[in-house]
């Protein structure tokens, strides 16, 4: 029997615990928060959409959860592991073996090629040889392979957001987090995109993915609405 | 004030207020401009008026005689009838006496041999220039000393001092600090000075005859711009004085800088060529802010800022930034070298501005507030020629190559700062610039140590001088270990023509070949024929020579000497106002000068090896120590201002190497971001900054050997062209330093700024802005 420990979760199976998790932002009485008090978790095997409207402070929680930002107050469990406390070095450790991330403007390095992109997650956690392997396996999968030697102003957008997709998915990780991944496609590559997210979720991984599109919300297993900070009930 | 006039000073300072960090960064682009500049303007400014500031305080006698011992009545006679004289003064000066001192409270006296000079204190400066204490007052038992003596020995007024006379012992008190700016100060200088009432210096050196003897005046003139004329009516009128000797303000600087001048004239060249790269360094910066504000300049001009405006702004905001930054710099430059400066006037008698902050400072000051201001608003207003919409969109970026090199995190630095070509060649120039100064101060350094301590850089083969006289020639070939002897004379002479400006005339007899190669011929032909001369290319810079002329020389207790020029040759030594000719035509003018034996040591004979060799047969021999003076003061001196200088120059480097990086790192905050998110580590983003400072260093460094080598190097030799082509390109194992050097300065400042990058959360560097 693998425990909880072993196998990166929670006692309860969350593969991400939020617990009290405020934000706030400004000093003096300027002072606000943009997450107030939440909690929520994560298991395995789920595509959750964060919903809310611009301001509400989706993209500010799945920074934290993703451990890009840290908390005013409150814990956060990502793969069995507290985040709070650990160091910069600890959380890009964390990074490497279980976030993936997707970003709403792609933030490929406009400097390396597509491949160099999606490599670049191996090259940092020192595995290249297994990453090589894996890479052309997931570009292969996304449709990016015949463009792997291009550089990104040369992409199309829907292409950007599949290289960068890969890129996320090059470590395996057990999440992956995307900011409003279909925020700068148009409706057919923004509908590509969220499959190719819905096809990552796998009974060890989670995709957690903010969204102001109802429509797009609606394909996720759960949905969580934020606004003014705080969960909707 | 334009329309929009108002509106961009409001743009400036709500661009300083709001960006704390980036004017934080502009200021110190500016200190470090400011740094250099004060450092630079210290130097030259002050070795450049030293002398002059010198002369002023002693209020200097435009001509000084010196002469056989004659009344002084006698001699004011025969000075009387010069027209165009406003005052004289006589001396009577007596060399070689023993003195000692103690300082007060010290139980050890110390001795050694002065030039005891008797003046009369009739309230004049007496050619002295008082820097502690009071002159002379006509009591009797005072002394005034020279500065260089008073540091030396550590004396001071109220110490007491005595000399050993003809009548006796003299015992006296220190009364004042003096400097004579006419010679180098002791210990440069082999006897100190001191200065006694004339009448005690009278009765207590009664050899010297009766009455009122005395051996030297000093004449001041009603006009010195008619110098010429006097020293023409005077060397006429002197009917009747013997051995007499007459020197001017330009013979006494030419005196003054037959000690370091090479030196003094090197450094004052550096700094005007520091004050260059400084120049280039604020361009640098002023166009790099401009260009990663061109998309905000683009915005603004849709807002209907004129041309002229908004480059009025960024004038503003950089001379608004640059009144503390490089305020600050400029001073913390200035005293920066101050103390090192200060000593090098010292050791040549020279006096340092009354405070280290001056006119040539807020001159500075005011040059590079307006150069910063220019370099701001100029490439603002080349921004404003181009399109609003491509303002808008930015700095143009190269297109990046597609590369089968793996994208390492440093790979990836070095592709990212030549992304911007613009700025990265900006940067280059920046960091080339103060690299090439560097490389030029390695330069100079090892040129000097080379002619300093081997004569063989001199052409000199030989490595000691026997003074004993041709007689000893036949001991001396006998001796082990000796390659070659050849026999050596050397005069001092006055310039018959000119201004009585002093030169050494040499002579080597048969063999000259096998102990002294010849100097540099930079043009004509050698002397081979009785009468030629070959002269350094000072002497003949100041004197209008050129092959085919005559140089008129009169020989110092000889006749004249007349040689025809057949070459100029490079000279370093005494300002390069030598002049190499045959044994016959200069022993034709003084048939009594002394002779040399110059010693050349077999090959694998260590020159003290030979020296001891030499001495245990009772020969007198000295060592020959190539160029500069060996006083040790001096070189101490000249070593910590070249070490104060380089240090400077290595800061500037650094920090423009970090400013660099700095800037990179805060426009592709975002690809540092990504990085991080992707499980980089501080080592990642590291090696991202390192490979990017590496790529400029890299760059710079070569921009820089070409600068050193095709720019400064000849630029710095033309400066100092009385000495010939100097040797000041650098070396490989020169730019192989400075390129370690600069690979650690890269390593060093890529952690500092990682560092920063690294403690912010990634999501701070992710947001856009």
């Amino acid at each position: 029997m693998v425990s909880a420990r072993e196998r990166h979760v929670t006692s309860n199976g969350a593969l991400v615990s939020a617990r009290g998790l405020v934000r706030e932002h400004g000093r003096g009485t300027a002072r606000r928060a943009v997450v107030d008090g939440v909690d929520l978790e994560i298991h395995p095997g789920e595509l959750v959409a964060i919903v809310g409207a611009s301001g509400s402070g989706k993209s500010t929680l799945l920074h934290l959860l993703a451990g890009l930002d840290r908390p005013t107050s409150g814990t956060i469990l990502l793969a069995g592991t507290r985040l709070d406390g650990m160091s910069e070095a600890q959380l890009a450790r964390l990074r490497q073996r279980f976030v993936g991330f997707v970003f709403q403007s792609f933030r490929l390095v406009p400097e390396l090629t597509a491949w160099e992109n999606v490599l670049m997650p191996a090259r940092l956690a020192r595995d290249l040889s297994a990453g090589r392997e894996r890479a052309r396996v997931i570009m292969d999968r996304l449709g990016v392979a015949s463009v792997g030697g291009q550089l990104p102003d040369d992409l199309s957008g829907g292409e950007q957001q599949r290289v960068a997709i890969a890129r996320a998915l090059v470590m395996e990780p057990r999440v992956i987090f995307a900011d409003e991944p279909t925020g700068n496609l148009d409706e057919h590559s923004g509908a590509e995109v969220i499959a190719l997210l819905r096809d990552a979720v796998t009974p060890t991984r989670a995709v957690v993915m903010v969204t102001h599109d109802a429509h797009q919300a609606a394909g996720a297993d759960r949905t969580v609405h934020i606004r003014d900070g705080r969960i909707d009930a | 004030m334009t329309a929009s006039g108002r509106p961009g000073l409001v743009r400036a300072w709500a661009s300083l207020r709001t960006r704390p960090s980036a004017a934080l960064v502009a200021a110190i682009g500016l200190f470090l401009v400011g740094l250099m500049v004060g450092a630079a303007v210290t130097l030259g400014s002050a070795l450049s008026t030293g002398f002059d500031r010198a002369q002023r305080a002693a209020d200097a006698p435009d001509i000084t005689a010196r002469f056989d011992v004659i009344d002084r009545e006698d001699a004011a006679a025969r000075l009387s009838g010069l027209a165009n004289v406003r005052s004289t003064s006589f001396r009577l000066v007596v060399r070689h006496v023993n003195m000692g001192a103690r300082k007060d409270g010290t139980p050890e006296p110390r001795f050694g041999e002065a030039e005891i000079n008797g003046l009369q204190a009739d309230g004049s400066s007496q050619g002295l220039a008082l820097v502690s204490g009071r002159a002379l007052s006509g009591a009797p038992d005072e002394a005034v000393i020279e500065r260089g003596l008073a540091e030396e020995w550590d004396l001071g007024p109220g110490d007491r001092i005595g000399m050993e006379t003809q009548r006796g012992l003299w015992l006296g008190t220190i009364v004042g600090i003096s400097v004579e700016p006419d010679i180098v100060a002791f210990p440069l200088a082999s006897e100190p000075r001191m200065y006694v009432d004339y009448d005690e210096v009278r009765e207590r050196f009664p050899s010297y005859g009766e009455g009122q003897p005395v051996n030297a005046a000093y004449l001041r003139l009603a006009n010195p711009d008619r110098l010429a004329e006097t020293l023409v009516q005077a060397r006429t009128s002197s009917f009747g004085l013997t051995g007499t000797t007459f020197s001017t303000r330009s013979a006494t600087r030419a005196i003054i800088n037959e000690a370091g001048g090479l030196v003094v004239a090197l450094l004052g060249a550096f700094a005007v060529i520091a004050l260059f790269a400084a120049g280039t360094m604020l361009a640098s910066t002023g166009h790099a802010r401009v260009t990663r504000d061109l998309p905000t300049i683009g915005a603004f001009r849709t807002m209907g800022f004129t041309p002229f405006a908004l480059a009025g702004s960024y004038a503003v905001e950089a001379a608004i930034a640059a009144v503390p930054a490089a305020g600050l710099g400029i001073i913390v430059g200035a005293l920066l070298v101050a103390g090192p400066t200060d000593d090098l006037l010292r050791a040549l008698n020279e006096l340092g501005p009354a405070s280290p902050i001056g006119l040539p400072h807020l001159a500075a000051f005011a040059v590079v507030l307006v150069v910063a201001a220019v370099a701001a608003g100029w490439p603002a207003l080349s921004a404003t020629r181009q399109p609003v919409v491509r303002s808008l969109g930015g700095a143009s970026r190269s297109r990046p190559r597609r590369t089968m090199v793996a994208a390492r995190p440093f790979i990836l630095g070095a592709r990212l700062v030549v992304r911007r070509p613009g700025r990265f060649l900006m940067s280059v120039l920046a960091v080339a610039a103060a690299l090439a100064t560097i490389l030029l101060l390695l330069a100079v350094g090892r040129f000097l140590l080379s002619v300093q301590e081997e004569p063989a850089a001199l052409g000199e083969r030989y490595s000691l001088l026997v003074n004993d006289g041709p007689q000893s020639l036949d001991l001396i070939r006998a001796t082990p270990g000796v390659a070659a002897a050849v026999i050596r004379y050397e005069a001092r002479a006055l310039d018959a023509f000119e201004l009585q400006e002093p030169i050494r005339i040499v002579a080597f007899g048969p063999g000259r070949d096998r102990v002294f190669a010849g100097r540099p011929l930079l043009s004509g032909r050698r002397a081979v024929e009785p009468g030629d001369t070959e002269v350094g290319a000072g002497l003949a810079q100041s004197l209008g020579l050129d092959v085919g002329g005559r140089l008129i020389a009169q020989v110092e207790q000889g006749g004249e000497l007349q040689l025809t020029v057949t070459g100029i040759v490079q000279e370093l030594a005494q300002d390069g106002r030598v002049a190499y000719t045959d044994v016959a035509s200069l022993r034709a003018a003084r048939p009594d000068l002394p002779a040399d034996i110059a010693v050349r040591a077999r090959s694998g004979v260590s020159v003290a090896t030979l020296r001891t060799a030499l001495e245990g047969q009772g020969l007198t021999v000295t060592t020959n120590s190539g160029l500069a003076p060996s006083g040790a003061p001096f070189l101490t001196t000249i070593v910590a201002l070249l070490r104060v200088v380089a240090v400077v120059n290595g800061l500037v480097c650094a920090a423009l190497v970090l400013l660099a990086l700095v800037v990179l790192a805060r426009e592709r905050s975002e690809t540092i971001g990504v990085l991080r998110t992707s499980g980089g580590s501080r080592r990642d983003v590291w090696a991202l900054l390192f490979g990017a400072g590496v790529v400029l260093v890299a760059a710079a460094l070569v921009a820089a050997y070409v600068l050193e080598r095709f720019v400064f190097g000849p630029t710095l030799s033309g400066m100092v062209e009385r000495y010939g082509v100097l040797p000041l390109a650098p070396n490989g194992a020169d730019v192989v330093v400075v390129g370690l050097a600069g690979v650690v300065v890269v390593a060093l400042t890529s952690a500092l700024a990682a560092r920063r990058y690294v403690r912010q959360p990634v999501v701070r560097l992710l947001r856009p802005g």
